[in-house]
């Protein structure tokens, strides 16, 4: 196979494109830009802005569907009387097992460099819904060293099934479905034993609010998983049997030297790998070993 | 206009006259990103399939950049954009590679098996893309901008953040993979005799 060979063959390696994606998603792709704020020229232009999707600033305090609020929770510190940024994003909240703890990761301002670390969450409790929204100011910072922020807001009860919504887009009734953050529950996963740890996960740029991950390493042992949260049904096929994970079901996979177990929560999906050290495979039998380990809602 | 800014008794008028141009000048940049998007989408589609090998991560990669052009694409428009976009399509795939936060999983096969699909060339078509998908993925980056975004070394380089020399290694070792794959050889001799 020659590299002019190769130049044809490419194109013919890929199947033909399914029906479900021949179109441009322009609403997704605005929606995603909006998120970004990246827009810089519509935002000077409020009337053509909310033409091509991009809301400007517009952080709700106003509930709607006639449902009264709780009192907003008192921020933990409050940063004082600064204005808020125009418009911030929560591009993925993590409820912690108590059903009350939310860490909120905020994506930071790629086009000024700034980051969001120092704003405070507040929290507009309703029965149907939670709304966040911030106080505080943005922080420019080296565009070399941009990180989602990692806020920390308590709930006065736990969150259970009510809505978490996005005050940043939630200016008008009713609420949009992109506007509905989707939490990933600490409850779905394993509880580890103590000597399990969870480490930093050093995320770089943005998240899309997809998907989420926590790594755990055995401060004793030193072996580290990691385990994947997706908002989407993952396709991939399991291959390797299946296990009980408490009140759940698990796949096990062996693909490649990829090996591990997923599981489904509701409509999130989860994965949970051993990271092999270096030199190292994992395999099957680490897997069960683990999940043997480890305890299973 | 912009030059009386500092002048505070002007500036209300003059920012006011300024909007009305960047409202035209934004509506003319939207036309034109969706324009350029409804041409370039089936072929970036295309690109980012082969470095994921899955149309749902395809399309995620293809949006998490379209998104970011968007922004850019003032700047991007006068450019060559569709050569940017590919190099972005290569680059935010390792990215994600690299902090493994896509979870990425080596294929023994593809979800997309085409049953019922009668072309001549299906085999094929499907060893190659299993061969491909069991490449590195910077190999298989280097490939796709270099073999179907149509890079040069050079610019494949650049996008990369590799040197030319790099990009040359891996072009080799992917091709020598490649060429090493038995079943891949044999359809490849069966589709030339034919």
């Amino acid at each position: 196979m020659t590299e002019r060979e190769l130049n044809g063959l490419l194109d013919e390696a890929v199947p033909p494109i399914p029906a479900e994606f021949a179109d441009a998603p322009y609403p997704s792709i605005r929606r995603r830009a909006r998120r970004r704020r990246t827009v810089s020229a519509a935002v000077a232009c409020g009337a053509l802005a909310v033409a091509v999707g991009v809301v400007v600033a517009g952080i709700a305090t106003t509930p709607w569907n006639g449902a009264a609020p709780l009192p907003p929770v008192a921020p933990a510190s409050s940063s004082g009387a600064m204005a808020p940024p125009p418009s911030i994003f929560v591009y993925v909240a993590r409820v912690d097992r108590a059903g009350t703890g939310l860490t909120l990761y905020v994506n930071p301002d790629t086009v000024k460099c700034h980051t969001y670390a120092n704003l405070t969450p507040v929290l507009e409790e309703h029965l149907d819904r939670v709304v966040v929204t911030f106080t505080g100011a943005d922080t420019k910072t080296s565009c070399d060293q941009l990180r989602p922020a990692v806020l920390h807001a308590t709930l006065a009860a736990p969150l259970g099934d009510r809505e978490l919504l996005d005050g940043a887009v939630n200016d008008a009734p009713p609420a949009a479905a992109n506007s509905t953050i989707r939490p990933f529950f600490d409850a779905d996963l394993p509880v580890l034993p103590s000597a399990w740890q969870e480490m930093p996960t050093g995320v770089d740029g943005e998240l899309d609010g997809s998907w989420f991950i926590v790594v755990y390493q055995d401060a004793s042992t030193h072996r580290e998983i990691r385990i994947d949260a997706w908002t989407q049904k993952q396709p991939y096929p399991a291959d390797a049997g299946e296990v009980t994970l408490g009140s759940r079901t698990g796949s096990l996979f062996a693909i490649g030297q990829t090996v591990g177990v997923r599981w489904q929560a509701g409509d999130l999906s989860y994965e949970l790998k051993p990271i092999p050290g270096e030199g190292d495979d994992a395999t099957l039998d680490n897997v069960r070993a683990l999940i043997d380990e480890f305890t299973w809602p | 206009m912009v030059r009386f800014l500092p002048d505070v008794p002007q500036v209300v008028a003059t920012i006011a006259g300024a909007r009305v141009v960047e409202c035209a000048e934004v509506r003319r940049q939207v036309d034109e990103f969706e324009t350029f998007v409804a041409q370039a989408w089936p072929r970036l589609l295309r690109s980012a399939w082969l470095l994921t090998g899955d149309w749902h991560r395809a399309e995620d990669l293809v949006q998490t950049v379209l998104a970011r052009a968007y922004g850019r694409w003032s700047r991007l428009a006068n450019s060559n954009p569709e050569a940017y976009l590919r190099a972005m399509l290569a680059t935010t795939y390792l990215s994600w590679w690299r902090r493994r936060w896509r979870g990425e999983i080596p294929y023994e096969r593809l979800p997309e098996h085409a049953a019922g699909d009668e072309h001549r060339g299906v085999e094929l078509r499907h060893t190659l893309a299993e061969a491909l998908l069991r490449l590195p993925a910077r190999q298989r980056a280097v490939l796709v901008l270099r073999f179907h975004g149509d890079l040069t070394e050079a610019a494949t380089a650049q996008a990369l953040g590799l040197s030319v020399g790099t990009v040359k290694s891996y072009t080799s070792r992917a091709l020598a993979t490649l060429r090493a794959d038995e079943r891949l050889r044999d359809l490849l001799s069966e589709e030339a005799r034919s």
